[in-house]
């Protein structure tokens, strides 16, 4: 057991008639916390309502012993917040947006621009650091999102479908820094709608159905009981009728079609092995992004409802 | 400081970058349209008269606010639509630092807009009327450009509150800068002086001797507000808004 990071006691929150978190009373320490639910379950409303960026119906948030509300903000010293949304300063360059988030943290210019170009080299961007935004693949933002929220060296980081868009590679190297980040005793809190994602840094997870705790623990409980259902990986990339040949091939894939926007639909009942092969082929440049389906999930809910989660 | 500092030149770039300052170019050019058509139809145009009494009156009742809102509207406004401002109010320094960089960056971004908008007629009439010295158009436009400087402070205070108060803001902002500014400040009575223009007219009257207005914008204002309390309405009123912002940047939920 590490520090007391995260703790949430009895929050709500709605918008409107629509209720957004629901008595959410939950404490978290240090390590990896996968932060797992479907689209509207409210992870998004839970990382909000961390970083003080909506208000809270009913309840508190304490982060390392410091209530947080609107305003809150000596706190994000030591809090590194990268959200869902994407970055939207598309007509800056990604080191002037890393110097902008630098210095409203206190920096000097000159120290602004070294923060930032330490923080671009650890997500492995730094040759990109005079790209604009709105020039770069949605994998390259999320990772200057994530560069951002390492500036500050924080204790604590959330991190909010920090894999989305990514190829196998930065994927990867992505989760080799949040399990470093975390093997300093620090805390990450990563918000994921595709359980192996969260499974693959962590076996620690929050589980949130609309608006509440569904389950918290261990993933390993539920695992065998998911392993071996169908599963489907969608690629973009380039040669991608070769890399089809290929996966027929090692007989790593039960089916495959071709989608109209030129996406390669690959079905496997064993996920780890494809993802493993598609991991190479990335390393080749042969894969610009990929998306896996989230019925891993469906599936866990499937199990903890008793097929009523949906 | 830092902070404000970054942030005033983020907004400022942002502002002012690429083809964002073409339409606001436009509008503060309407007058010099106006008066190239002056003095293509008419042969007796006494080109400083005009300027001082029908050009200035109508930048400051209609370039003034048209500009103002298109200029600082987005500035808050645009980073809450996309969700953006997250990334800003989730940095370790109090949320009125980057409110009031934002502020600052698109104020100084105006700037440029509203010297353009005087130059150029000033240096048309210059020319239709050369033996007016060179230092009275000066004095001129540097008092024209003052007052739009001074008033756009407040006015553009007033926008960035509503960017951040409110999802309807360019409503919102219309019924302030054009029925509450220009409209009700160029109504004769009592209550042109619940009007920032009211005060604006103080200052035109004091820097660029304006008395008159052959457009009749400018109201028959039989007790001029003086300089000072002009002064003090328009940077209270700036002051009262910046407030106004942060406290409503509080209140208000990053979605």
């Amino acid at each position: 057991m590490g520090d007391i990071a995260i703790r949430c006691e009895n929050l709500s929150r709605w918008y409107g008639e629509v209720q957004g978190l629901a008595g959410l009373t939950v404490t978290i320490e240090s390590g990896i916390v996968g932060l797992l639910g479907p689209n509207g379950s409210g992870k998004s409303t839970l990382m909000r309502l961390l970083t003080g960026q909506i208000k809270a119906n009913r309840g508190t948030v304490e982060i390392y012993g410091q209530r947080i509300t609107p305003g809150t903000y000596e706190i994000f010293r030591r809090i590194g917040h990268a959200p869902g949304e994407d970055v939207h300063f598309e007509t800056d360059r990604a080191i002037d947006f890393l110097c902008l988030m630098a210095a409203l943290g206190g920096d000097s210019p000159a120290k602004a621009k070294d923060r930032s170009e330490k923080a671009l080299e650890r997500v492995g961007m730094e040759k990109k650091a005079d790209v604009k935004l709105n020039a770069m693949s949605k994998g390259m933002r999320q990772r200057i999102k994530i560069a951002q929220a390492l500036l500050f060296e924080p204790d604590l980081l959330l991190l909010d479908e920090p894999l989305n868009g990514m190829d196998p590679v930065s994927r990867r190297n992505t989760m080799d820094l949040v399990r470093d980040w975390a093997g300093m005793g620090r805390t990450v809190v990563m918000a994921s709608h595709v359980l192996h994602e969260v499974e693959a840094v962590t076996d620690r997870m929050l589980m949130l159905h609309h608006g509440r705790l569904l389950a918290e623990g261990r993933l390993t409980e539920i695992r065998d009981l998911i392993d071996m259902k169908p599963r489907r990986a969608s690629v973009r990339g380039e040669n991608l009728r070769g890399l089809a040949a290929e996966m027929l091939a090692q007989d790593v894939v039960t089916g495959l079609d071709f989608g109209n926007d030129g996406v390669l639909h690959l079905d496997t009942r064993d996920l780890p092995t494809l993802l493993d092969r598609l991991q190479t082929a990335g390393l080749a440049g042969q894969i610009h992004s990929m998306e896996i389906d989230d019925q891993e999930l469906e599936m866990v809910y499937d199990l903890l409802v008793g097929g009523s989660a949906r | 400081m830092s902070a404000i500092y970054a942030t005033t030149v983020f907004s400022l770039r942002r502002r002012t970058l690429g083809l964002r300052l073409l339409a606001p170019i436009a509008v503060a050019l309407l007058p010099t349209l106006v008066l190239v058509l002056a003095l293509a139809f008419s042969s007796s145009v006494q080109a400083l008269e005009l300027y001082r009494q029908y050009l200035v009156p109508l930048t400051l009742y209609f370039v003034l606010p048209f500009v103002t809102m298109f200029m600082m509207l987005p500035v808050l406004s645009e980073l809450y639509d996309r969700g953006a401002i997250g990334y800003i109010y989730t940095r370790p320094v109090p949320r009125w630092q980057p409110l009031m960089g934002m502020f600052l960056g698109g104020w100084l971004g105006m700037l440029p807009v509203f010297l353009i908008g005087a130059i150029v007629p000033a240096v048309i009439c210059a020319l239709a009327e050369p033996d007016v010295a060179l230092s009275a158009w000066f004095n001129l436009v540097f008092g024209v450009t003052s007052v739009l400087g001074i008033a756009s402070l407040a006015y553009g205070a007033i926008c960035v509150f509503l960017g951040v108060w409110s999802k309807r803001a360019i409503i919102h902002a219309f019924v302030i800068l054009v029925i509450l500014g220009s409209v009700l400040g160029s109504l004769p009575g009592e209550g042109q002086q619940y009007s920032l223009h009211y005060y604006l007219i103080g200052l035109a009257h004091a820097w660029c001797g304006i008395t008159d207005s052959a457009t009749d914008l400018f109201p028959p204002v039989t007790e001029m507000p003086s300089v000072l309390k002009s002064l003090l309405v328009i940077f209270g009123t700036t002051i009262a808004a910046m407030f106004m912002t942060s406290s409503a940047a509080k209140s208000r939920d990053v979605l």
